[in-house]
């Protein structure tokens, strides 16, 4: 089945059709989330959502783009919302701790080891994934997709709608950015 | 200088731990789990509707909204009644300093009969 067939059926709530997207890009929406989110639940919970969400505003798919530059855009979308609403509470927890109406919320240990990641390199790309949470959302989701899935800048740029340039600027932002935290890390922990 | 050195390269090792990077998976039965939660989301319309409903800051809404209707109602009645008796005192005075007529020749037509 080729993708425009594909598209057509799930148009029409075909849930068979619907079965085989999953199965096709269940992993790259869960590596993507993963990425971004750092938290193995919370990446399962979003992308089911992001599945739930494609189910359901298909229709408005125009076929404008290729149907994973827009499951990737649903997903980042989503990530960023989940990593917003977990900040929003965070900051609410914070405000009832003041007022002491509920003590502080602990914070969980810090270090988060993406599974798919080779064994010599797990310490180090855990210090990595904590400077990337400190990132403004744009070189966050940049950087995650050309480093986590291994998107072209051009691919990049048809999923954040954004040109060649502006992504070639925001991944160097975010290189530069990652640098100086990860310099003051080594710096403080030597 | 050493020291910088060694610190460069710790820092860009970081930057490319991640090359070589395995595609991680979810767990087994995915799509179950998402029929699962299509079919919940759709069941839960009522219950959503419901809940949005029931909700403290939306009764609470609700109330004062019904409250500031019912205070503009009533404000409106009061200026009605006001308007009304002032329409009815101006008439009286009118009518008893004859300002209700309204030309020369209608003051004069009661006399000739």
């Amino acid at each position: 089945m080729n993708e425009q067939e594909l598209i057509a059926l799930l148009k029409e709530g075909d849930e068979s059709a619907f079965k085989e997207l999953v199965i096709t890009w269940q992993d790259m929406v869960y590596n993507t989330v993963l990425g971004i989110v750092q938290h193995e639940e919370d990446a399962e919970d979003v992308s089911q959502e992001v599945f739930v969400q494609v189910f359901q505003s298909i229709s408005s798919f125009k076929s404008e783009s290729k149907l994973s530059t827009w499951i990737y855009r649903i997903a980042t979308t989503k990530s960023l919302d989940h990593l917003r609403k977990k900040k929003r509470k965070k900051r609410f927890a914070f405000v009832q701790s003041l007022f002491g109406m509920q003590d502080q919320e602990k914070e969980l240990p810090a270090t988060f080891n993406h599974p798919g990641i080779i064994l010599d390199n797990k310490e180090k790309a855990a210090v990595l994934f904590k400077a990337l949470e400190k990132l403004p959302e744009k070189q966050k989701v940049a950087f995650t997709l050309h480093k986590v899935e291994g998107l072209s800048y051009q691919e990049i740029g048809e999923v954040m709608q954004t040109t060649l340039p502006a992504v070639e600027s925001l991944i160097h932002r975010a290189k530069g950015n990652l640098k100086k935290q990860l310099t003051d890390y080594y710096q403080t922990h030597a | 200088m050493k020291q910088k050195q060694h610190m460069d390269k710790q820092v860009d090792d970081t930057l490319n731990s991640l090359d070589g990077l395995q595609k991680a998976s979810p767990g087994p039965y995915f799509f179950t789990r998402v029929q699962a939660r299509l079919n919940r989301n759709q069941k839960d319309v009522w219950e959503q509707t419901l809940s949005f409903l029931t909700r403290p800051a939306v009764v609470a809404a609700s109330v004062f909204a019904i409250l500031l209707v019912d205070i503009i109602a009533l404000t409106n009645l009061k200026s009605t009644d006001n308007n009304q008796a002032s329409i009815k005192q101006a008439e009286v005075f009118a009518e008893e300093y004859d300002f209700t007529i309204a030309t020369i020749y209608d003051y004069t037509k009661p006399d000739n009969k």
